[in-house]
């Protein structure tokens, strides 16, 4: 009953905290619903193809579960023979891809899915795509084609294939993208088997015959079906996915921290001004757990309700972010939002327990307020900061600092995450250090004027050491606001200055030949081109020094340093992760399932130019039919005179340049969105608590009036004391984002070889904290104002 | 009547030696210093003296919310200072009423809830008759509806004693009740309590400052240093009701 009252009766004291959950679920339930769309499905090429078996999953260097190891043609044919002898089975295919991509005028055709677009004839069935035209493939220079191509049955058409551009008869024609070759001619192509597919014989459950096949199979792969198909998707959908994953998963972070800290630090300022409701209710009767349980009624109903209307806003703004992120280029192709319940019962689910978190954060002292403080006269605030709050506070800052320190030794994939945290850590624990750390910063601030006669700088300096808690509540979004800005914005501008720096130094004189149109450099191109690196990657298999199978990036160069039959030269690192040193031998898993006995020649300092893991370029071929070259570093002197279709040459400093904008487009996105959102609502939590806080002053305004403060004094004090708030606000909020960025600039010194220092725009930084200002003193003046025009009636 | 130096076991609240330091060492200072009273049931007492005579602290450790540092209170019945900060809440809500100076009722509740709201921590619900009547012995039978906002400030006291009222406690604590009312308003509260303890037999305990208040009490307690001064039973009948030699009394203690 009580709870309820209170929120119908004095809704404007929950307003900031509503407002903060709606926000917050908006955005989450926004991610999520994006989120759950993007998600991978079935590739329609595979529709018919009931069950999928895949080989086992070989870890990353992490320990994380990453790529499967294909099986050899000896390992697959077996495994093929029991599993098409079981009954439910109609057809089995041993399920290949690899590139293939038409030239037609000479040029491209242009296709994202190139990489993985030729196949065996037998693939074709699996969708099922039947012939429109001609027949199947027969001789290995016959190719099946996509009708949309507008290649007719008879033709010659140039495909590019690992090989280079080699012509092919058209014998056929079918209604679906893709390139069907024969199947011995695909077997060539790509050797390992990463995929036996199962079509159901008429009759037979997809669930079924997925039973019966991992009876056969037994531990030695993975039998999926129906909608865990998906996980077989196309390479460059899966990169996009997780750009934009990555992206939206920052998002949803970033506003999760945020929800959690404004709603804790609104509910315990506005439960801090209750002190006398509440010692009031003590004294009639209300027991500790009964006053805990009316302002967990309280919290818990507004999260409700501002979660409600939370998805409601989240729903609306979907489409929004999905516009963005297709603007971007970081979704699947045809992203459809689909609006399933498990986002919008997270959100919700969210919503509610951050407030209920906060409630119980704030309530956990309150609650047992002395009744006797009822009778007290003035609203009394909490006298101690709390040992909890302090230890709490040095804690997380403890782990803020290691946090900094491992910034500066993550890879550059983790960099941005660490940075992230670390600026979360740090925040928090300026947070919870405030009160210690409010009254003394503004008093120095402050220091200037406290010889003044005016009664402003007396008032503020003594509010400061008074009512530290209170003054803490209000620095906290700032903090958060100032931080985020901060490290997002220092974070684009440091990597602005370290990744052309250090690409160009290591790219003077040379020029560059790479890909236009193809995802990669074909042999063609590298015969094209018989002078610099030309580096041949692939993806292999080795025993790590526990003996887990664990896959890495392994380079064929064709570098005389380097390019030494059954040679490997490794990077320190990955000597350390196998447990290797120079004069070893090593077993290497290849993609075509065959394994490899390599001598380890030199284990070298690491070095991102040369590779971890180098071995023979005609190796990597030799295991690895479908590998494509990366971009080919020619020296000026034996600049290329001709061109080959598919490529284009650059100038080296100018191509670091181009390749860094299109990542730099990504990250200066990704910042700005971050910062919207930091800001965006850092700004709304400013403005709740502002006016929250000067709304329970009321009383020392009416006082003030009394002792004859005129309004403009009134005003200016506020004013006064706001600024020197969000001065103290800002001050943290740029020292939570120093050490990350300080810690990215170092770990980006040691990646391009570069002296890199610590870019902070100071005129993006006065944007920040003057607009915060702007603010937080306009919601002050406008409740005092507010407050003192009331006094006078 | 009311018992000064020794109490009876009849009566609703006992107090034996109370003592009450503030501060340690060099520094401390005795609100109480050893105060032995008895309030009989049914009695209204007055409590003056000036400041810090310990009048605020007496009954603050009276009803329990503040714990004396030696002496024993006996509230109905039950020594309280045995008592954990759960059992004290209880004898709160169940055995105590409470009005204040000002900010008596909860603002976001009506006057009939905040009158149910003690029975209503207690777990039980409180027949409308009841709440009503409560209301109509305080003369607001007709803003049961109205919340505190729009109440005066004598109908607000007046509602924080229908709360009071409608839990039957053994003892009704006041503190300075007309503390913050003009002189019309105090008087409709004044005449309100003195009603309640006429008719319904309700044992008070008032702090105040004002003689016109203490008027209408039957006994005076005045207090100076933590000690009981002086005590004055009021006639009915008497020139003592308009509060002149309560003045006097007052006068000559603060000399």
């Amino acid at each position: 009953m009580l709870a309820l009252s209170n929120l119908r009766e004095r809704w404007s004291g929950f307003l900031a905290t509503f407002v903060t959950v709606l926000t917050g679920v908006a955005l989450t339930t926004a991610t999520l619903v994006v989120y759950d769309s993007t998600r991978p499905r079935v590739e329609p090429r595979l529709a018919a193809a009931s069950v999928l078996v895949l080989p086992p999953q070989a870890l990353d260097p992490d320990g994380v579960p990453k790529d499967r190891v294909p099986w050899s043609p000896d390992e697959a044919r077996p495994l093929m023979g029991e599993l098409g002898a079981l009954p439910g089975v109609a057809s089995v295919v041993a399920d290949r891809s690899f590139y293939a991509q038409a030239f037609l005028d000479g040029q491209p055709v242009e296709d994202e899915g190139a990489l993985e677009a030729g196949h065996g004839w037998s693939s074709a069935r699996l969708a099922p795509y039947e012939l429109r035209t001609g027949r199947a493939p027969a001789a290995a220079d016959e190719v099946v084609v996509d009708r949309a191509l507008g290649v007719g049955v008879g033709a010659t058409l140039t495909v590019n294939i690992t090989a280079g551009r080699t012509p092919f008869h058209v014998v056929g024609t079918v209604d679906g993208p893709g390139y069907y070759f024969t199947d011995d001619f695909a077997a060539r192509q790509e050797p390992g088997v990463r995929s036996i597919a199962l079509v159901a014989g008429e009759g037979v459950s997809a669930d079924a015959l997925a039973a019966e096949a991992r009876d056969v199979v037994g531990d030695k792969a993975s039998v999926v079906w129906g909608d865990d198909r998906s996980e077989l998707q196309p390479e460059h959908m899966a990169h996009k996915r997780f750009l934009g994953t990555q992206l939206i998963g920052a998002m949803a972070a970033l506003g999760l921290f945020t929800t959690v800290f404004v709603v804790a630090s609104l509910l315990a300022l506005a439960t801090g001004l209750r002190r006398r409701e509440i010692a009031l209710l003590r004294m009639i009767g209300a027991t500790p757990s009964q006053v805990r349980r009316m302002i967990l009624g309280e919290a818990g109903a507004i999260g409700l309700l501002g979660s409600l209307a939370g998805c409601a806003v989240g729903l609306g703004a979907a489409p929004l972010l999905r516009g963005i992120l297709v603007g971007l280029d970081v979704t699947p192709p045809e992203l459809h939002l689909r609006v399933a319940a498990w986002p919008l019962l997270t959100a919700a689910t969210i919503g509610v327990g951050v407030s209920l978190l906060g409630a119980w954060w704030a309530g956990r002292r309150i609650a047992a307020v002395a009744p006797v403080e009822a009778l007290s006269d003035s609203e009394v605030e909490d006298p101690a900061t709390g040992r909890t709050r302090r230890t709490v506070g040095l804690v997380v800052l403890g782990l803020g600092v290691v946090l900094a320190v491992v910034t500066a030794a993550a890879g550059a994939d983790n960099r941005v995450n660490t940075a992230v945290l670390t600026t979360m850590a740090l925040i928090v624990a300026a947070a919870l250090l405030a009160p210690v750390v409010v009254a003394p910063v503004g008093r120095v601030l402050t220091l200037p004027f406290a010889r003044r006669a005016s009664a402003t700088a007396l008032l503020v300096r003594a509010e400061l050491r008074a009512g530290a808690p209170r003054a803490a509540s209000l620095a906290a979004p700032v903090i958060v606001v100032v931080g985020f800005a901060v490290l997002l914005s220092g974070m684009v501008e440091t990597m602005r200055a370290a990744y052309p720096a250090g690409a160009a130094l290591a790219l003077e004189g040379q020029v560059i030949v790479t890909p236009q149109g193809t995802p990669g450099n074909t042999d063609e191109v590298v015969d094209a081109n018989p002078v610099g690196k030309a580096a041949l990657p692939t993806r292999a298999f080795v025993r790590d020094a526990d003996g887990e199978l664990t896959v890495i990036d392994v380079l064929g160069s064709r570098d005389p340093r380097w390019n030494r039959p059954g040679q490997a030269v490794l990077g320190a690192t990955t000597a350390r992760l196998l447990g290797v040193e120079a004069g070893d031998d090593h077993e290497v898993r290849f993609a075509d399932g065959a394994t490899v006995r390599l001598r380890v020649a030199q284990v070298l300092p690491d070095d991102p130019g040369r590779g971890d893991f180098v071995v023979s370029r005609e190796l990597v071929r030799a295991h690895d039919p479908a590998a494509l070259t990366d971009d080919i570093f020619v020296p000026a002197r034996a600049e290329p005179t001709s061109v080959v279709p598919g490529t284009a040459v650059h100038d080296a400093v100018r191509y670091a340049l181009d390749d860094y904008d299109t990542d730099a487009r990504l990250t200066d996105s990704l910042a700005t969105m971050l910062i919207v959102v930091a800001v965006g609502y850092g700004g709304i939590a400013m403005a709740n608590s502002v006016t929250m806080a000067a709304r329970g002053r009321r009383r020392d305004f009416a006082v003030m009036r009394a002792a004859g403060a005129t309004t403009r004094q009134l005003l200016s004090y506020s004013a006064a004391e706001t600024c020197v708030v969000v001065a103290v606000g800002a001050l943290l909020g740029i020292l939570a984002a120093l050490p990350p960025l300080a810690g990215m600039a170092s770990g980006l010194s040691q990646a391009t070889a570069t002296e890199v220092g610590l870019q902070v725009s100071p005129s993006y930084l006065a944007a920040v904290v003057l607009g915060s200002l702007a603010l937080a003193v306009g919601a002050s003046a406008a409740v005092t104002w507010w407050a003192a025009a009331r006094g006078e009636e | 009547m009311i018992t000064v130096g020794h109490t009876h076991t009849s009566d609703a609240v006992q107090l034996h030696d109370l003592r009450k330091v503030h501060g340690r060492g060099d520094r401390s200072v005795a609100a109480l210093d050893g105060v032995t009273m008895g309030f009989p049931r049914g009695s209204f007492t007055a409590i003056m003296g000036p400041s810090g005579s310990g009048k605020s602290t007496l009954l603050q450790c009276a009803a329990g919310l503040d714990r004396p540092t030696a002496g024993r209170v006996v509230v109905d019945g039950v020594d309280i200072g045995g008592l954990s900060e759960r059992e004290r809440t209880e004898m709160r809500r169940d055995h105590i009423g409470f009005v204040f100076q000002s900010f008596n009722l909860v603002e976001s509740l009506t006057a009939a809830q905040n009158v149910e709201l003690p029975a209503r921590f207690a777990g039980r619900r409180v027949p409308r008759e009841e709440v009503d009547a409560a209301l109509a012995a305080v003369g607001l039978a007709e803003r049961a509806r109205h919340r505190p906002g729009q109440l005066s400030g004598g109908q607000q006291q007046r509602v924080a004693l229908a709360r009071a009222l409608v839990t039957r406690p053994a003892v009704l604590f006041a503190d300075e009740p007309t503390g913050a009312l003009d002189t019309a308003t105090s008087r409709e509260v004044l005449e309100t309590m003195r009603r309640l303890v006429d008719e319904e037999g309700q044992t008070t305990l008032m702090v105040t400052h004002d003689p016109t208040a203490a008027a209408v009490a039957d006994v005076v307690v005045f207090l100076k240093d933590g000690r009981i001064a002086d005590r004055i039973v009021v006639d009915s009948d008497s020139d003592v009701r308009n509060g002149a030699s309560i003045a006097t009394h007052m006068a000559r203690l603060e000399a």
